[in-house]
Parts: structure tokens; C-alpha cells; sequence
């Protein structure tokens, strides 16, 4: 089943790849649209494109007062987040250490397009492995805490994960998370990460850095393919999307330092996927080659299985009518985003706990609805 | 927080202040946050955007403008609304 | 066309299929539920409003009826907004509380383009009044009261304010009173038109009041403010109105607004306006008679 063939799928990449074809929307389309970009997390997007294709006038007013008030809570979000990375710089001022800001704050500070339509709620940066303790005590002592986990969770995260538990400012509302590294201890890939702070770039007039160019798009794909479930996580795709259209046009060399990072961190299966999907899904101009420089890529079974289940499980359900087979989709990446995270003897006693945790704990949060 | 350590305001160019006759509402861009600041704080917050400061001498200039005597008691006062300024990042320590 | 220009059986069928959509004051809520006592509920209750099928609807709700998990004999209902559920579900009785409940953490959650005071507003000779919430102010109550006595329901719970302009938008809603405020209403005002007692909620007993005809068909007639008034409600206590200072004003209702921070430096240039334009009062009463001729008396001053 490929993606265009669904119709609420469809309505929503047109509105992405060809925004021009929104005029011509029907009321009801325009309604089911903000319904799915608010799923995904794409209404700030989808309001940018528009301001920046000239379409705004046109936008019914009942959709444009919907698009005005996510740009405004994505701005507040942004605020919040560069407010919170000030004050961890505040409570480090007398710390000698690196820090790179990761993901959507990061992407704002390296002035990528459409970054200020994007809403992000946490704060991610990565610091050494080293420095860890001594940041995290820091932090605590001025006003920071963990919020109340299970031993169980504590356990997940000191021993298996690749970020300390999220740490919330006892005054704000802001969740910091720390890494040490991109991708989980349990997983098969081991990250080489001496070599991705070697070649981070420094923020000007600040004492924080970012990813560099290249470590930034294969970041994207790592956190996309490797550690997320891929549920609704349109909206990282279009990142990878945005960073490679971004980049790829900047720099002759782009597309030649690409493949040979992810050469040398060994991820180019992981970044297969990213620029396949990216190509697939938002017409992203990948120049032909490109992926035969790749040393490792999926093999023609787990290709053809992808093919199937991403973009399923990448775009929203329809609200009110969800699929079956989406359904599935999205278990079966589940269960994937386990199997490539953790060995076998890992796995399985620990989806029986998230198992029986979610019979007797029906978690549902409102941050997830907005 | 030593007594020795001299303090500037922190972006108060940015800042939205509102005087309601001696109390003042202010918007601080960077926190989001809105303070309210009675004219003692305020004073200091303006103090502080003019020269950098040590508590010594906020409190000599402070007592002369509220006509009180700059003793231990008021040091410490100024001493605690300071570090709650810093807490809010309105101010910050010169380095 | 509004809603008891439909009968009930058409009704009943919009509500269980595509949705029923009704404008809301600035809003077009979709609502979609299966469960027929509900619908007998709102065909009372939501009367007066306007039908909106061919519009867009800003809100998508549903109420819909499950098996608890623990007890499979009981049945359930749960509230989902756009499909997703943002709270548990509640015994089937409290239908109702939980979609009015629901529709206002809807807005509260997503609407950002207009500042969100946490307050009752009523208008009398084409100003508003807010009556902020703040803890004891009893705010529905005397919302209730002032609204069948002559002034103008705009909202039991929202401020609904333009940031830039100063305008507030109504928004007339079921207003849930509460415990004993449900005896005291149905005393001093045994006109008001009032669903069923829905008991042990989260928030005690509640019953909801029907906004007036009038103000619902007049919801798109805006109004500036001109008083802000905090109300507490105090057993026999005598009525005393005083003059609260501006910066305290200022604070009480920024500190206590719905998205006041999210609308940052406009949210503080508007309420620091509204405050400028107002004059703010504390007032405490007690006596239901007394309060509405001491406002009126306030509103004929100029």
C-alpha cells in the first residue's frame, strides 16, 4: 500500500510539497488538514508556507485564527526553551565543559528555514560522558530535579539509555534532556562521539555549539530511524527534508561529506532510510549516486518491509476514522524500535513491563494533544 | 553569594516596565516571565543598568535616596533582593 | 437556523453521525456522540444556538461509552478531542459535566490568538464587566444572578479579549453551578432553566443554567471593558465595595489567566491597557438583591 493511495494522507503532503493547491480546498479539506498537521506537530509548518508562498489572504479565517494561535504557542516554546539553556549556562557559568545543543533548539541557533515554525518542548544538548555527574549535581544544587520515576525507569535510564532522566527546573515547566551520546548503549551501533564534538561549531559570542552540518542531518535520521517509533513522526522526517534542501544546495561538497560521515560512523543504513523516506514522501532533491556511496544499506527484505510501514505509521491517523492496518504498522515499528534499540535478553522482560504498566496505567496527556 | 561581588542589570533594554505609582509590573522578553517590583527592587534594577555595583554601594546610594541608614539590617535586605534578582536573571555578577 | 428549529429525532441523528455542529460564540464546535440521554440533554440545553453544519468547526469532540476495564458490568464515558483522550473516564451519569468540561479545556489548551481571562464577563449599557476567578469568588453564581436580572451573559468562565484592540468576544456557555449555589439559584431565580443534578463529580454537584436566548443570538456584539470587579461571596457578610490598586489588579489577573504567559510581551501590553481603561474593585457580598443594585448603581455612573 503505498502512501498517495490514502486520501487524508494525501491532503496533507499536497498541502506540504504544493502549497499552491491549497486554494482550490474545500472547506472540509482544509478542516480534516489542520486536524492532521496538528497530529503531527506540522501546524507552525504549514503556517510558514503559507505566509512564505504568499497564500495567507487566502486561508478561511476559522483556519487562520487555528494557524495564528499555534504560531504564537510555538513561539512561547521556543522561548521557553532558549530561556531554559540560558539559565543552564547561568547555573555552569563556573564549569568548564562543551555543550551542544541538539534537535529543534539547535536548529533555531543554526537559523535553519522554517525552524521558528517548529514546536519543540524539551531542551536536548549533549555534553561529555565525563562531565555528566558533575553537570547534572550542578544543576540540582541549583533548583533543578528529576521528576518522580519508577526504579524501573531509573534503571532504563542510567544503564541502558543514552541520556540521564529528564531534568525539570523546580520553577518552570521546561524538561531538559542530557546525552552523552546519540544512540542507546544497548543498541548495536556504537557512536564514535570524540569525533561529532571534534567538529561541532561554535555559536557565536556563546560557550555552546551545535552539530555540524553534516553529523546534524545523520542525527536527524538516527533519532528518526534508530531511536523513535516512528508514530506520527512526520514532522522529523520534514526536517531531514528542510536540513538536506538546506544544506545540500549551501555547500558543493554536502552531499560528498554525507556519505562519508556516515561511512565512517557506520550509519549509512540508518541514513539510507532517512534520504529514501525524505525522497519518497517530499520529493527531496538527492543527487543520483548519492546512496551507492553508502557501505551498508538495508537488504532488499527489510527495504520492501519499510516501504510498507513508514510511511503508515509516519503520517496521522484520520481522527475520526483510524485504520487497521496503520494500527498494525505502527505495533510492528514499535516492536522494531525495541529489537534495533536492545539485545533479545533485554527486550523481552521489558516489554512485558511497559506491557502490564500500560494495563493497569492508562497514561493520557494533554501535551500530547496540542 | 560573596559581598565583594559586583553586579550590572541583565538585558534591561529589553525589558517592558509599567510604573503604577510606585509599583511596577515588568515584562522580561528572555524569562517570559511578568514581575511585579516594588520601587525599592526598581530602583535597584535602574541603579544597576547605570553602573556595575557592588552591595556596599547600592546600599550607601539606596540609603541616601530612601533617607535610611545604610546599616548591617538594610545591607542585608539589599543583599536578598539581589539574589533573588539574580534568581530571575535581571540582574547578573560582572566578571 | 437553530437547534429547536430541528426535531429531535434529526437532531438525534446529527449528533450520532457526521456531528453536530453549533457556533459557540466565536466557535464552531463539532460534537459527536452515540449515547441517546446525552442527546435528550442537549436538545434542551443547547436550544437557543445556532446550527453550523456547512461551516468549519475549530473543535472535534466526542463523548463515547466504554466498558471500565476493572469492571466490565459498568459502562463509562470518556471525552476525546480530535480522537485523542486528555483525561480518564467518568461514570455515565456525569455525560454531560464531562463534555462541558472537555469543551473548555479545549479552548483553554489551543486557543492562543485571543488572550484567555480566567473570568466571567457581563455587559450592561454596551461596556463589560470581569469578574475574575479567584479562590471563594463564586464567580458562576453571580454570573447567573446578574445575567437574568439584566445584564448580558458573555462567559461564566472566559475572558475572551482581542489583544491588540481591547475587545472582548462573547462566548455564552452552560454555567455549571455547584453545590449549595444550586438551591440558592433555584430560590432567588425559579425561572432559570436548569439540567438535571448530576452528583459526586469531581467538583461536587453540579447543574448547568441555559444562557438566555437573547444572549446567545446576541454573542456576536463585542464590548470593551470598563470595570473589573474580584467578587467574594461571604455568609452574611455586608456588602462593601473598595478601590483595588492597579498593580494589584494588574497581577491577580495576569497570575491567573489561562494562556496570559504563552501571549507574552502582547499579553502585557494588553492587560496593562485593560488596566489603564478600568477602574478595578474589590468587592465582597453576600445578598443577591443588594449586589445587583450596587453594580447597576456602578454602571449608571459615568
Amino acid at each position: 500500500m503505498k502512501s498517495n493511495q490514502i486520501r487524508h494522507h494525501q491532503i496533507l503532503q499536497q498541502a506540504l510539497l504544493y502549497p499552491e493547491r491549497l486554494i482550490g480546498y474545500s472547506d472540509a479539506e482544509w478542516e480534516l488538514l489542520i486536524r492532521l498537521a496538528r497530529r503531527v506537530k506540522l501546524l507552525g509548518r504549514l503556517a510558514l508556507t503559507l505566509k512564505a508562498n504568499g497564500l495567507w489572504e487566502k486561508v478561511p479565517p476559522r483556519i487562520a485564527s487555528q494557524l495564528k494561535s499555534a504560531l504564537v504557542q510555538i513561539k512561547k516554546m521556543q522561548q521557553l526553551a532558549h530561556w531554559e539553556l540560558n539559565r543552564i549556562l547561568w547555573a555552569l557559568e563556573d564549569f568548564d565543559t562543551s555543550i551542544i545543543v541538539l534537535k529543534g533548539a539547535a536548529y533555531g541557533l543554526a537559523n535553519l528555514p522554517y525552524s521558528e515554525g517548529r514546536l519543540s518542548v524539551d531542551l536536548d544538548i549533549l555534553v561529555p560522558k565525563n562531565d555528566l555527574a558533575d553537570i547534572e549535581s550542578l544543576l540540582m544544587i541549583k533548583g533543578w530535579q528529576h521528576r518522580t520515576l519508577s526504579a524501573y525507569d531509573e534503571h532504563y535510564y542510567r544503564v541502558w539509555s543514552h541520556e540521564i532522566p529528564p531534568l525539570v527546573h523546580a520553577e518552570r515547566a521546561t524538561e531538559v534532556d542530557i546525552h552523552h551520546t546519540l544512540t542507546p548503549l544497548t543498541s548495536r551501533l556504537k557512536i564514535d562521539i570524540k569525533l561529532l564534538f571534534d567538529a561541532a561549531i561554535p555559536i557565536k559570542n556563546t560557550r555552546i555549539k551545535t552539530l555540524c552540518p553534516v553529523d546534524m542531518v545523520i542525527h536527524c535520521a538516527v533519532n528518526l530511524f534508530q531511536n523513535n517509533e516512528i508514530a506520527n513522526d512526520l514532522r522529523d522526517l520534514l526536517d531531514l527534508h528542510d536540513l538536506i534542501v538546506f544544506l545540500g544546495t549551501k555547500e558543493p561538497e554536502f552531499w560528498m561529506q554525507l556519505t562519508d560521515r556516515a561511512n565512517q560512523l557506520q550509519l549509512g543504513h540508518i541514513l539510507f532510510y532517512g534520504l529514501y523516506f525524505s525522497q519518497n514522501i517530499f520529493k527531496t532533491p538527492v543527487p543520483t549516486g548519492v546512496v551507492d556511496r553508502l557501505h551498508s544499506k538495508p537488504n532488499f527484505m527489510k527495504r520492501w518491509a519499510m516501504r510498507w510501514l513508514v510511511p503508515l505509521a509516519l503520517f496521522p491517523q484520520h481522527p475520526d476514522k483510524p485504520m487497521e492496518s496503520a494500527a498494525l504498522a505502527r505495533h510492528l515499528l514499535y516492536l522494531r524500535s525495541h529489537f534495533i534499540r536492545m539485545p533479545l535478553y533485554i527486550l523481552l522482560p521489558h516489554l512485558c513491563y511497559k506491557t502490564l504498566r500500560g494495563l493497569f496505567m492508562k497514561k493520557h496527556s494533554i501535551a500530547q494533544q496540542r | 553569594m560573596s559581598t565583594h561581588s559586583f553586579w550590572q542589570s541583565n538585558n534591561f533594554q529589553t525589558l517592558l516596565i509599567e510604573d503604577w505609582g510606585g509599583e511596577y509590573t515588568v515584562f522580561q522578553p528572555d524569562s517570559g516571565k511578568t514581575h511585579y517590583l516594588n520601587q525599592m527592587s526598581m530602583h535597584i534594577l535602574s541603579f544597576l543598568n547605570q553602573h556595575s555595583a557592588s552591595v556596599f554601594d547600592i546600599s550607601s546610594h539606596l540609603g541616601e535616596q530612601f533617607e535610611q541608614n545604610s546599616d548591617k539590617e538594610f545591607q542585608q535586605n539589599i543583599q536578598k533582593i539581589l539574589y533573588h534578582l539574580d534568581a530571575l536573571g535581571l540582574i547578573k555578577k560582572v566578571k | 437556523m437553530m437547534v429547536n428549529q430541528i426535531p429531535f429525532e434529526e437532531f438525534h441523528m446529527l449528533l450520532s453521525k457526521q456531528g453536530l455542529r453549533v457556533a459557540v460564540g466565536p466557535f464552531n464546535i463539532c460534537i459527536h456522540t452515540t449515547h441517546k440521554p446525552l442527546a435528550t440533554k442537549l436538545y434542551m440545553l443547547y436550544r437557543h444556538y445556532r446550527l453550523a453544519q456547512d461551516e468549519i468547526a475549530e473543535f472535534h469532540v466526542r463523548i463515547v461509552i466504554e466498558r471500565s476495564f476493572s469492571n466490565p458490568l459498568t459502562r463509562k464515558v470518556r471525552f476525546l478531542l480530535d480522537g485523542q483522550s486528555p483525561f480518564e473516564s467518568f461514570p455515565l451519569e456525569q455525560a454531560l459535566a464531562v463534555l462541558e468540561w472537555g469543551i473548555n479545556l479545549a479552548i483553554a489548551v489551543r486557543v492562543n490568538h485571543l488572550l484567555l481571562l480566567h473570568s466571567a464577563v457581563v455587559e450592561k449599557n454596551g461596556h463589560v464587566i470581569l469578574l475574575p476567578a479567584w479562590p471563594g469568588s463564586g464567580k458562576t453564581t453571580l454570573c447567573t444572578v446578574l445575567t437574568h436580572r439584566g445584564f448580558r451573559l458573555f462567559s461564566d468562565e472566559f475572558g475572551l479579549m482581542e489583544p491588540h484592540q481591547g475587545i472582548f468576544y462573547p462566548i455564552p456557555r452552560l454555567m455549571p453551578l455547584k453545590n449549595e449555589s444550586i438551591e440558592a439559584i433555584r430560590n432567588y431565580l425559579p425561572e432559570v432553566v436548569m439540567g438535571q443534578l448530576i452528583p459526586n463529580t469531581q467538583k461536587g454537584t453540579v447543574a448547568h443554567v441555559c444562557p438566555s436566548k437573547e444572549s446567545i443570538q446576541l454573542s456576536k456584539q463585542v464590548a470593551k471593558a470598563k470595570w473589573i470587579i474580584f467578587p467574594k461571596w461571604i455568609a452574611n457578610a455586608p456588602l462593601k465595595i473598595e478601590a483595588l490598586s492597579d498593580a494589584q489588579a494588574f497581577m491577580l489577573l495576569a497570575s491567573n489567566a489561562f494562556n496570559y504567559e504563552v501571549l507574552g510581551a502582547t499579553a502585557f501590553q494588553a492587560v496593562t491597557h485593560l488596566i489603564s481603561s478600568c477602574n478595578s474593585y474589590k468587592l465582597v457580598y453576600s445578598d443577591f438583591d443588594e449586589v445587583i443594585a450596587a453594580l447597576k448603581k456602578l454602571v449608571d455612573e459615568v
